[in-house]
């Protein structure tokens, strides 16, 4: 009996071992915390700038280009319909 | 046009021009640094998307109650707003989610109840465009799943799980932020109200179209 759990028990520790390496492998990150305000600081670590503003510059120019394709949009569509509205005046004048 | 359009959009031009430098001169924020910018952005454009839904949807109800055509007409235009500054908060925000939580996008209350927002103006306007004849109160209808969303997304983030940041940051944001961020406010809500304006005019053409060929016949 003993013999038997002798050479069982290592096996037994390499798979605890294993499945506990397994576990801390498989736990995620720890995710960053809830915020509830936003702290200033004056300086910012010079590493830091690069890759932010790879994120910053496509943000400020998706919004500036997509009001702008907007209200362009507006524009041709209001132009449209104002060219209709005066051609069937026209039309209407033209029939009375 | 009314006579205050010409003047209020130099003004909101004028805005936007000067808000990249006033956000450049505002301070970094201590756990996100540069990235943290977004937020003078994204924050008002997803306030603008919230308050479009409850215009949209108030416009809808007294559409649908009271048969008002003008109020459809502010409701049509509404949504597509509700479109455009939702797309500005749904693209903004995963830019800085990247930075900030190193992710691009989590599937959490906040977010997935802001994505569900704007997809349903995406289907009101799909809706009023191929849904044929009384597809507008349909539409009406759906208008008002999206305006009974808007407080849900707003008061998500106070009572889930999640790792977007709270609505107390802007209470408590210091005054060397809160300058740029309420001017940037301002910029998006007057631009709410210029777009708003031309887009109810174009319907307001369009009508004005469809009366004169019933006049022609």
């Amino acid at each position: 009996m003993m013999t038997s759990l002798r050479r069982v028990a290592p096996l037994v520790a390499l798979v605890g071992l294993l499945a506990g390496a397994a576990v801390a492998v498989a736990q995620p990150a720890q995710p960053p915390r809830q915020m509830d305000e936003f702290v200033p600081i004056d300086e910012l670590p010079q590493q830091e700038q690069i890759p932010a503003a790879n994120l910053l510059i496509p943000a400020y120019a998706f919004v500036w280009v997509a009001v702008l394709v907007y209200v362009v949009s507006i524009a041709r569509r209001l132009n449209g319909v104002q060219r209709e509205v005066e051609r069937l005046e026209a039309d209407i004048k033209a029939r009375k | 046009m009314p006579k205050w359009f010409t003047p209020a959009a130099a003004l909101c031009g004028l805005m936007f021009a000067v808000s990249p430098l006033l956000i450049a001169n505002a301070p970094f924020e201590s756990t996100m640094g540069m990235v943290q910018k977004i937020s003078y952005y994204h924050m008002p454009s997803a306030w603008i998307f919230l308050i479009a839904a409850i215009v949209c949807g108030v416009a809808s109800v007294r559409y649908l109650f009271r048969g008002t055509i003008s109020q459809d007409r502010l409701a049509a235009a509404a949504a597509e707003l509700v479109v455009l500054f939702g797309a500005l908060a749904l693209v903004t925000g995963p830019l800085w989610a990247r930075k900030a939580w190193g992710v691009w996008w989590q599937w959490d209350v906040r977010l997935t109840s802001s994505l569900m927002g704007w997809m349903v103006a995406v289907a009101y306007i799909l809706v009023r465009k191929y849904g044929g004849p009384g597809s507008d109160k349909l539409a009406a209808g759906l208008a008002l799943f999206g305006m009974a969303n808007v407080p849900f997304i707003y008061i998500s983030v106070n009572y889930w799980r999640t790792i977007h940041p709270k609505t107390t940051v802007i209470p408590k944001l210091p005054l060397e932020m809160g300058v740029p961020f309420w001017f940037c406010v301002v910029a998006f809500l007057l631009l709410f109200m210029l777009l708003l304006r031309l887009r109810v005019r174009l319907e307001e053409q369009r009508a004005r179209v469809d009366a004169l060929y019933l006049s022609l016949d």
